[in-house]
């Protein structure tokens, strides 16, 4: 027997019991489990998931920052490529690396002295922008997901880390965000791509002496643009 | 080969922690002032989190009745995602596949997530053996692989070290630096320590990360990280292998969601962990980063066993660490006494089972049957009840009465040390008040059962006799 039939029948001589009835029969076990993935939905979801229209989003950038990302509320997505520059001015950092995303590609940075490539995170990237997929307001979470337009890579290598987040993408709960990739799925592929990230603030650690400190292996600084649906 | 366990000499390793006046200090601060409080904090922010507990307790239940289902389904998901999926039953065959797909992968380097799976079949040795470089990445794993130590904690492998203990570390093992460098303070370390694994994840051939749970439903794991290092390990080399044990599977999106609202907040006492990553199979065709290859390893090394035995409640646990923060016993003798891989009430269940209760017989005693674990284990585990079917076992096999014997030499071990006597049963107290609640008396307590099953044992009031005698209480 390879390992594989070995382990499921140790695990039927377990389970066939008697006092697992009725699920001692696999047939039974095997129906139950499709039924419960058949009825995915939340379990339980705190009244802090709850939150609608305005709370949500205030929710979502009160939880972010304690978090210790920073918000920043912008009028229209032109205004990014002026917010970026001015808070990377303080830091000598000329270079920005966008995620080929088109509506970051559609940025005019001409007026800013940043110079700009495309493409996946690297080594020694310090700035990064990337465009968030959802969020999540009961723990001020940034959801992305994994594509042509959003490399996972960008999400951690650079210092600091840019993301823009369009206030319609922010669900109350993270049961939500992933109803609507189920929703948005294609039929006979994968509901959920490579990679999904729920990113809640900055990188840390506290594995010296249990002190916290920013900037482990991911961006030391996380910075949200919020834009509102509207403008888009 | 697996670790070679010291759980027989647990006494003496835990004489020789309370005999070390550094990590005593180091103890009393990250755990009582650190992970205690932190965990209080971040419980009083959600009033849902008992009602959590329960479902959570009620959602493992229902896995481990149907685990064969939701595994070949599993299975059957991460296939159609474009991954492959890998059964091993014990650890030597986990090491040899794992091993194989590096070789086949030519592999030289390989970075690694923090896993504690990949501890308990001592997997690092195995690959080094064979000429593959490990490079652990978590911060913590780092520096206990630099020092060929095992974790002293589940969730915070360096525990143990202090700051100065980190620095000779990297002085011993970064020799191209300069050696005169100054590295006092905690942030110099951790950039140092940034600059060096920032090379090693980009030059790996392979990424081995562990699996917090995986999802039937869509055939995804799920890696939980502050430092954003698992991340990188599993987008940045051309293979990834993710190893688990079976019973981490979970069967919705939902499902893990509901877990993951504990596991932090139960942990650190964070909101969130700040990167939850969710993977699914292997780099879709598009895809401008992520590996070519996905390889999922799923450990059974007897948890099948377990599963149909009286220790099947410990495979609820979800790993947070919460038993091992709130053990009195841990709290004074830190992990390496218990002489394996896992510390603290939890690896007092675990660790007989991999190591066999001859080996083990004193952990189950090692134990003031507080019953803080249980109290705290966000999946309700009934811990003590665990270690007494293990104390019975112990007792079959002609290890009799572990209990009164190692419980009177730790006691004498404590009362020949005034200081800690005094801290741990100043813990003690706050432990026995907050179980008998208003009543200010009990109707059960661990231990006691001859007295309580009569009559109720009065609370202690006040603080300790020293304490009140020290303040002049007379
Ligand atoms: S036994 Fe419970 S408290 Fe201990 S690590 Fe497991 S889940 Fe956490």
């Amino acid at each position: 027997m390879n390992g594989r039939d070995m382990i499921l029948s140790r695990l039927r001589t377990a389970l066939d019991r008697v006092e697992n009835y009725p699920a001692n029969d696999f047939r039974w076990r095997a129906s139950a489990t499709e039924q419960r993935i058949h009825k995915a939905g939340p379990v339980l979801l705190p009244d802090r998931g709850r939150a609608e229209g305005l709370a949500r989003i205030e929710l979502f950038a009160s939880e972010a920052k304690l978090a210790q990302a920073e918000v920043r509320r912008l009028a229209a997505p032109d205004d990014v490529p002026q917010v970026v520059a001015d808070i990377l001015k303080s830091t000598g950092w000329t270079h920005l690396k966008i995620a080929p995303d088109d509506r970051l590609q559609a940025l005019d940075f001409t007026g800013t002295a940043l110079d700009i490539t495309c493409g996946s995170g690297a080594g020694g990237d310090h700035a990064g922008l990337s465009w968030a997929y959802g969020a999540v307001a009961e723990t001020g979470t940034l959801v992305m997901r994994s594509g042509p337009a959003s490399p996972t890579t960008l999400n951690f290598l650079p210092d600091w880390h840019f993301v823009v987040l369009s206030t319609e993408d922010i669900a109350a709960n993270y049961e939500q965000v992933w109803a609507r990739l189920r929703e948005e799925a294609e039929p006979d592929t994968p509901v959920m791509p490579r990679t999904i990230n729920w990113i809640t603030g900055p990188s840390r650690t506290a594995d010296i002496e249990q002190t916290l400190l920013l900037g482990a292996h991911g961006p030391r600084k996380l910075f949200i643009l919020l834009i509102d649906a509207e403008t888009i | 080969m697996t670790h070679k366990p010291t759980c027989r000499t647990f006494q003496e390793n835990a004489r020789k922690a309370l005999d070390d006046t550094r990590l005593q200090a180091q103890m009393a601060r990250t755990i009582k002032d650190g992970f205690q409080q932190k965990r209080l904090k971040g419980m009083s922010r959600l009033p849902e989190y008992e009602a959590l507990r329960d479902a959570a307790r009620d959602l493992k239940n229902h896995v481990l009745d149907h685990l064969d289902a939701y595994l070949l389904r599993f299975e059957a998901e991460v296939v159609k995602a474009g991954g492959q999926v890998h059964w091993a039953r014990d650890a030597d065959e986990a090491r040899a596949i794992i091993l194989k797909i590096c070789q086949e992968a030519n592999a030289k380097t390989v970075t690694k997530g923090k896993s504690m799976i990949t501890e308990e079949i001592a997997l690092n040795d195995h690959l080094a053996a064979h000429g593959i470089e490990p490079v652990e990445t978590d911060l913590g794993e780092y520096i206990i692989q630099l020092r060929h130590e095992l974790p002293s904690h589940i969730i915070a492998p360096a525990l143990h070290l202090s700051k100065e203990q980190v620095a000779e570390t990297f002085k011993e093992n970064h020799t191209h630096l300069n050696a005169d460098r100054d590295l006092s303070e905690a942030p110099t370390l951790l950039k140092e320590a940034r600059a060096e694994l920032r090379e090693k994840f980009l030059a790996a051939d392979v990424g081995i990360t562990g699996a917090n749970m995986f999802i039937a439903e869509t055939g995804t794991a799920v890696i939980v990280t502050n430092e954003g290092n698992g991340d990188l390990t599993q987008s940045l080399p051309p293979v990834h292998i993710a190893v688990s044990s079976i019973e981490k599977v979970v069967p919705t999106l939902d499902d893990a969601t509901l877990l993951l609202r504990l596991l932090a907040r139960t942990a650190t006492g964070q909101e969130q962990t700040v990167y939850n990553t969710f993977f699914t199979g292997a780099k879709r065709p598009d895809d401008p980063d992520g590996p070519q290859d996905f390889h999922m390893v799923l450990l059974d090394n007897g948890r099948s066993e377990l599963l149909a035995s009286e220790f099947r409640d410990i495979l609820r646990c979800i790993r947070c660490g919460a038993c091992i923060n709130h053990c009195p016993v841990y709290g004074v003798t830190s992990g390496h006494a218990y002489g394996w891989v896992y510390p603290g009430p939890v690896g007092s269940v675990l660790t007989p089972h991999f190591v066999g209760i001859d080996e083990a017989h004193q952990l189950p005693g090692a134990s003031t049957f507080c019953g803080r674990c249980e109290e705290v284990c966000p999946v309700r585990i009934p811990l003590p009840q665990l270690l007494r079917n293990w104390r019975v076992r112990a007792f079959q096999r002609g290890h009799p009465g572990g209990l009164q014997r190692l419980g009177l030499k730790i006691w004498v071990m404590f009362a020949k040390r005034p200081a800690l006597y005094r801290r741990a049963l100043s813990v003690g107290i706050g432990v026995l008040k907050r179980i008998a609640g208003k009543r200010g008396a009990y109707r059960w307590l661990p231990g006691a059962g001859g007295w309580t099953k009569t009559r109720d044992l009065p609370a202690p009031q006040g603080g300790t006799f020293l304490d009140r005698y020290g303040r002049g209480e007379r």
